[in-house]
């Protein structure tokens, strides 16, 4: 979690290193009933996040999106 | 700068992020949700099984027959895999894994699909073991958020794209105020 952008810092990003036509093809919620499986998302971690995060955004921690970009014809 | 990445260095990310993704054993088919019934049908089991992304991207990165595609941070290779069904035995598709345990698993389930128009390397995101402007379209699938260095792994993946090459990323983003800071500052939070 802590790992991961804001949308906007990871579109700006992709723009800063020369991408173009950069785009958001898709976005869904991402929450904690989708976490289990994943090496990083410990039973202690969970259990923190139930805890401490309200329960009507527990379906919503993170936005999962698909990003498109393009490398330009020309590098400058 | 935010109080998780104040605590946090860019070795002990790597670190946190591959100790645990190395000591995984039991996969659970965490990320099948994501992908259609078509696709999964095609898959083998183990590729679906070891599926840990946090999107289907493939779909949308339009491939063509014959382009060759790369997949940054690839795991078990769910997402190289359908790559190379889209492109077909003139393309190629590539996964790239820091990971060797990662990539020996990808390339037992290459074989087991029959495909052998599909290399998988082992390497890092942020120094792409490939020439400039060598692959048609990059792909990534929850794994940008796992790297220390961002932007250069960005940086990385346009050196490798041909002019007027694609990329095509499925990642996690958060609004960081929502989240508590002792979730931020958990050590496995840098989570995906």
């Amino acid at each position: 979690m802590s790992g991961a952008l804001a949308e906007r810092v990871f579109v700006t990003k992709l723009d800063r290193v020369g991408f173009e036509n950069i785009e958001v093809k898709e976005r869904f919620d991402f929450g904690l009933s989708h976490t289990a499986g994943y090496p990083l998302f410990t039973p202690d971690l969970v259990a923190l996040m139930h805890e401490l995060i309200p329960a009507d955004q527990h379906e919503r921690v993170a936005t999962s999106v698909i990003i498109t970009a393009r490398k330009p014809d020309q590098v400058l | 700068m935010t109080i998780s990445r104040d605590l946090i260095h860019a070795d002990e990310i790597d670190a946190v992020v591959g100790a645990a993704y190395r000591a995984l054993e039991s996969p659970t088919g965490a990320a099948t949700w994501l992908y259609t019934q078509d696709q999964l049908e095609w898959l083998p089991e183990g590729a679906r099984m070891w599926a840990l992304g946090v999107g289907n991207p493939v779909p949308y990165a339009e491939l063509a027959a014959g382009e060759s595609v790369l997949d940054l941070g690839c795991g078990a290779g769910i997402d190289v895999l359908l790559a190379a069904r889209a492109v077909g035995p003139d393309g190629r598709s590539t996964g790239l894994d820091s990971l060797p345990e990662m990539v020996d698993r990808a390339t037992v389930f290459a074989a087991e699909a029959g495909i052998d128009w599909v290399e998988f390397i082992e390497g890092r995101m942020e120094a792409i073991p490939l020439p400039d402007e060598s692959v048609d379209v990059v792909i990534s699938n929850g794994t940008i958020n796992l790297a220390a260095r961002k932007s250069r792994v960005l940086a990385e993946a346009l050196r490798v794209l041909r002019p007027g090459g694609r990329l095509c990323v499925a990642d996690l983003t958060i609004v960081e105020e929502d989240l508590p800071p002792e979730i931020l500052t958990h050590p496995s939070a840098w989570a995906g």
